[in-house]
């Protein structure tokens, strides 16, 4: 919303709500204070506020700048799918698609592309993106005085925001793995039908995914003051390091549970990153895997939702 | 309430969505039509029986063509006497009369477990001209349902099925029978100018049988063959498809080995000839824990091999382009054996033979002193 210029950079103004008052050069009037007056005042449950902000934000996020991002990040894939089919066109009879001399099978490329440029760069950047702008973008544009001075409870505002983020990403990221699975897994030697579980099972984590680093970074957005840089710093630096240090240490990332639940195989490349990758892999069963995504989604979302109640925004001038 | 443009889009990309996984669905539970299939396979299938444990096809034209198979001619340069020899017995030239070739091997129905299969050979063949051939020697002509049976000289009469047909109720000795039950005579079933099938009495029959729409479901009916049909590259110059756990019942193979193929539940092996070979090995294992065991068995192997690599640098562009990779219940293994590659392979089998010819010799006079 306020991260947008032209109509979106507009205060929001919801039919359900009172109309938005100015803002104000008066700090403390961006702050009515933890448990303050929204939180005193509320008329709505924190559903049906979370509901009303869902349908406010949708629009605004999916028409937006971040948008155009989100569609170049997962149209990257979408057209190296259609130059793989180009490539079947024209040297089928050289063998098809080769990576280093070496001919690849499309269960193998669908797998790849999964790995590489959804688990690996799509999921956790358009998380970082969007997560931690849920917030810090209100209160860079100064426009949370007037969610907060709603009479709803100000959970719900990050909730809303956070359910319009996921609804937003997983409308663009979950049709683009479709149709590179059709894509590829369409070719000759490829097989629709020996790839569908896989097809699913990634589409699950996809959405896992999505959810857990989202709401991961919802609350790094609400609490830091430089979110994106904190969430890049984890996604680029922290969880790389991590996976490749044998030990507990692993278990302080999303990456660890997501990858676990993968059903393709992990690509490897003779990087001596790949190499101790390989060396150390460790993959938690399934169960665990779900079991702690969901503790890291609901528990992150709790404190992005409890850090926004209680905290005190102070706008710059 | 959201826009009308966003509902569109959130419509659109359910839509798109919703019809990837029903394409997915169809094609996962077999009613995708064969229009869609990406690999049909060659049409010579309609004649292996459902159930056979291995099916291997060959583009022979494009063997023959291949630089990979000059190359080995020229290494191995045996001028071409398994051919010549193969000439002279059936009249049919490999390099010129034979455009593919499709085999099949049955489980054996005669409780032994005893396979039976064929070879059917797609071409152009002169059927008069090897009618005369195995007629000048001594070979006898019959025929069945239009095709005409050739069978080996002195050996026609001796198949368990012309027995049981004439009800002979003499027991012959039993170690002749039980060579005649291991040693089948093959039969040559010379269906019409482009088609030939040859192997066991009864494989033949029903290969012939079902070349005329008739006899038992062919294996383009079994799905799960098909799917590893589909699961080879159509552009293969070579494939091979098979269960070994119906391959190995009742089978001659070392037990150690027999112990470890239950665990195989399909594998499809392909290969390109071009320049060089490039080559594909799929297995299917019985749960992901026999698939996972299958891709660390090979990744150990291949870890092996790599340690080795300081022996033999010469192999290293070899094992370099060997790729272990799968998930699940399956494994699969790319090989590429370029041009060059080969002659090294050539020169060190030649070098090991020649050692182990040397060995023996030394053995043997050690043994006469």
């Amino acid at each position: 919303m306020p991260i947008e210029s032209g109509p979106s950079s507009a205060p929001p103004t919801p039919s359900a709500m009172s109309e938005p008052r100015p803002p104000t050069s008066d700090p403390r009037a961006a702050s009515p204070g933890p448990g303050g007056a929204s939180r005193g005042a509320a008329s709505l449950s924190l559903w049906r506020a979370s509901a009303r902000v869902f349908d406010l934000s949708l629009d605004q996020m999916l028409w937006s700048r971040r948008t155009v991002f989100m569609a170049l990040v997962v149209g990257g894939p979408l057209l190296i799918a259609l130059v793989v089919r180009v490539i079947d066109l024209f040297a089928a009879s050289e063998g098809g698609v080769q990576i280093d001399g070496v001919k690849v099978g499309s269960p193998a490329i669908f797998g790849l592309m999964v790995w590489v440029f959804y688990l690996r760069f799509a999921v956790p950047v358009l998380a970082v993106f969007y997560g931690t702008s849920l917030m810090a973008d209100e209160v860079e544009d100064k426009t949370i005085t007037y969610l907060f001075s709603r009479p709803i409870p100000r959970g719900s505002v990050l909730l809303g925001k956070y359910l319009a983020y996921l609804v937003c990403t997983l409308a663009v990221v979950l049709p683009s793995v479709v149709l590179v699975y059709l894509l590829i897994l369409s070719r000759p030697g490829g097989s629709l039908a020996g790839g569908f579980t896989d097809l699913v099972k990634d589409l699950a984590v996809i959405a896992l995914g999505l959810a857990a680093y989202g709401a991961l970074f919802a609350w790094v957005g609400a609490q830091f003051k430089r979110p994106l840089l904190t969430g890049l710093a984890f996604v680029f630096a922290w969880e790389p390091a991590i996976l490749v240090i044998p030990g507990y240490l692993r278990r302080i990332s999303v990456a660890y549970y997501l990858q676990g639940l993968v059903p393709q195989a992990m690509p490897t490349d003779d990087s001596t990153v790949s190499l101790l990758t390989s060396l150390f892999r460790e993959f938690p069963p399934v169960g665990t895997s779900l079991f702690w995504l969901g503790v890291i989604t609901a528990l992150t979302l709790w404190l992005a939702m409890r850090t926004v109640t209680r905290r005190e925004y102070v706008l710059e001038q | 309430m959201s826009t009308a443009k966003t509902r569109y889009f959130l419509l659109g990309s359910a839509a798109v969505l919703t019809a990837g996984l029903a394409a997915g669905t169809v094609a996962y539970t077999g009613g995708m039509p064969r229009a869609f299939a990406s690999n049909a396979g060659p049409d010579e299938l309609s004649l292996v029986p459902a159930g056979a444990a291995v099916v291997a096809y060959a583009n022979v034209q494009g063997v023959m063509s291949s630089e990979f198979r000059q190359r080995l001619t020229t290494l191995i340069d045996d001028e071409g006497k398994g051919r010549q020899q193969f000439q002279e017995h059936t009249g049919i030239d490999v390099e010129r009369d034979i455009d593919a070739i499709i085999a099949a091997l049955a489980p054996g129905g005669d409780g032994l477990g005893h396979e039976n299969g064929f070879v059917a050979l797609r071409g152009r063949f002169d059927i008069g001209r090897i009618e005369a051939l195995v007629a000048s020697k001594g070979g006898q002509i019959s025929e069945y349902k239009g095709a005409r049976l050739v069978q080996a000289p002195g050996r026609a009469d001796e198949t368990d099925d012309d027995q049981a047909d004439a009800g002979e109720p003499a027991e012959p000795e039993p170690t002749n029978r039980e060579h005649r039950r291991e040693h089948p005579s093959p039969v040559i079933a010379l269906v019409n100018g482009n088609l030939v099938i040859v192997g066991s009495d009864a494989a033949v029959k029903a290969a012939v049988d079902r070349s005329q729409g008739a006899g038992t479901a062919s294996i383009s009916s079994d799905g799960e063959f098909v799917r590893m049909l589909e699961s080879v590259d159509q552009n293969s110059t070579v494939w091979a498809i098979g269960r070994p756990k119906a391959f190995s019942a009742g089978s001659e193979l070392p037990t150690q080995l027999l112990q470890q193929l239950p665990d195989v539940k399909w594998f499809a092996a392909s290969g390109h000839l071009n320049g060089g070979l490039q080559a594909t090995v799929r297995a299917e294992g019985k749960d992901d824990e026999a698939g996972k065991n299958m891709r660390e068995v090979l990744q150990g192997v291949l870890a092996l091999a790599r340690l080795q690599l300081n022996a033999k640098p010469e192999l290293k562009p070899l094992l370099n382009s060997v790729q272990v990779e799968g998930h699940g219940n399956g494994v699969a293994l790319h090989v590429t054996v370029p041009a060059e590659m080969l002659d090294i392979i050539v020169k060190q089998a030649a070098s090991t033979h020649d050692g182990h010819v040397k060995q023996l010799k030394q053995l043997h006079q050690r043994a006469e002193n």
